[in-house]
């Protein structure tokens, strides 16, 4: 009994399918539109397996008699395997994105970290080349000091050489302010020696030597070379003033007769008589080299020979002392 | 004794057809227990939250739910195409949900490359 009535109602949905009088249920006209939308859209890119199986599952959907419950069934279940397709796309389409926006995101990270890393760059550079300017400036300074030092010995040097020089100087200024002042007295003493003889024998200054003339009859007897002793006490007095004298001064000591008598013999008594004053200074510390005896004879009277005063005073010995 | 014959062919033809329909047959427990998962795994990838996969999923627990009673009631063919279905529906939603999380994560990382644009 239950089997008969099953059979029946298998045989009505047998003859409901080939009737088809309905049309399509209103499932299977969504589940055709999902499924075109899904083939379409970006899914078939997507998720073409998806839609694939969308597309079975509507075929069997499309099999399935107009309007039947099985085919509102199928119908359902495509109509979600084509959404299924969509929201799968969609997934992965958001996926790109967010892998697009990673790479993006590295991209720029990169390119920041690389534009940092080149004004870091440039900044050390930079940094680098003020570092070595003023290592240039540290060394052009170094050197300067080094020279400014050189200087400062050389001037220290200098100085103490100037100073060397200043006390050589004063020295010698005091040398000669002392030769000066021992040169002076000297003169002094020579003039005063000078002036003293006054009283004895006739001193005259000419223009290049003193010239002091000793009477001969206070120094000899008449004829004769040898000295008298008053003559050694007149002399001993020339003898002190000449040796007050520079050394460099020349002393000529002249003999001199008056006209009466050979003129042979006048000249040879005027010689014996000069180099008998000259013994007797230099044995008094007169410097020999300094002094010579000269013989003038009668060759050259101060007087007139043909008085006995004039005579008198024609016999003489003169000492010339140069200037 | 041919009428028989046919009768046992059309009863065979119209048991295998129409076996959906017919209830007695094993209830359909591991397609609930399946439907039941897919709904979960809506459900923790945010499927509630997200207002396009929220519709679906209200459909795949409205199917199980009704699923439940039909089983209860026996009918069991009609059950199962319920949680056919109802799979379906809990597999869009989950399918949206995570296409809507993706959309976020997209959103969130072109939102730091803007960031990154204005920081410079």
């Amino acid at each position: 009994m239950a089997h008969r009535t099953l059979a029946f109602t298998g045989i009505a949905a047998a003859l409901l399918v080939a009737c088809g009088a309905t049309g399509p249920s209103e499932q299977l006209v969504k589940a055709r539109s999902a499924y075109d939308h899904s083939a379409n859209g970006a899914a078939a890119r997507y998720a073409p397996a998806r839609v694939l199986d969308a597309k079975q599952a509507l075929a069997e959907a499309e099999k399935a008699d107009d309007n039947s419950t099985e085919e509102k069934h199928l119908a359902y279940i495509a109509e979600r395997k084509a959404a299924l397709a969509d929201a799968e796309a969609e997934l992965k389409i958001q996926k790109e994105s967010a892998a697009d926006a990673d790479a993006e995101y590295q991209r720029l990270l990169k390119q920041q970290r690389a534009a940092a890393k080149a004004d870091l760059d440039r900044t050390r550079e930079a940094l680098r080349d003020t570092v070595d300017a003023l290592g240039t400036v540290r060394e052009d300074l170094k050197k300067k000091d080094a020279k400014v030092g050189e200087l400062e010995d050389k001037r220290e040097k200098l100085e103490a050489r100037k100073a060397e020089l200043e006390k050589t100087q004063a020295a010698l200024e005091s040398d000669l302010s002392a030769s000066e002042r021992a040169r002076k007295e000297a003169e002094e003493r020579a003039a005063a020696a000078l002036a003293s003889l006054d009283k004895l024998a006739n001193v005259k200054e000419e223009a290049r030597e003193t010239v002091i003339t000793l009477s001969g009859s206070v120094l000899f007897e008449t004829g004769k070379s040898a000295l008298l002793p008053i003559a050694k006490e007149r002399l001993n007095k020339v003898a002190n003033a000449l040796k007050e004298m520079d050394s460099s001064r020349k002393i000529v000591i002249e003999g001199h007769t008056d006209s009466r008598g050979a003129e042979k013999m006048n000249y040879k008594l005027s010689l014996d008589r000069a180099a008998s004053v000259r013994q007797y200074l230099v044995s008094q510390g007169v410097d020999p080299q300094q002094v010579q005896a000269e013989g003038k004879g009668e060759t050259s009277p101060i007087a007139d020979n043909s008085t006995p005063e004039g005579r008198a005073n024609n016999r003489r010995v003169e000492i010339h002392i140069s200037k | 004794m041919q009428f028989r014959q046919v009768g046992v062919l059309l009863a065979t033809l119209g048991s295998v057809t129409l076996l959906p329909a017919c209830a007695g047959s094993q209830p359909p427990t591991n397609d609930l227990t399946q439907a039941k998962a897919t709904i979960r795994a809506a459900e923790e990838v945010g499927a509630d939250g997200a207002p396009s996969a929220s519709v679906y999923l209200k459909l795949a627990r409205d199917g199980a739910s009704r699923a439940e009673r039909l089983m209860e009631d026996d009918e069991n063919e009609t059950a199962r195409m319920v949680l056919a279905r109802a799979e379906m529906d809990a597999q869009v939603a989950l399918e949206l949900a995570r296409t809507a999380n993706e959309r976020g994560e997209a959103q969130e990382a072109w939102k730091k490359v803007e960031e990154l644009k204005e920081d410079n």
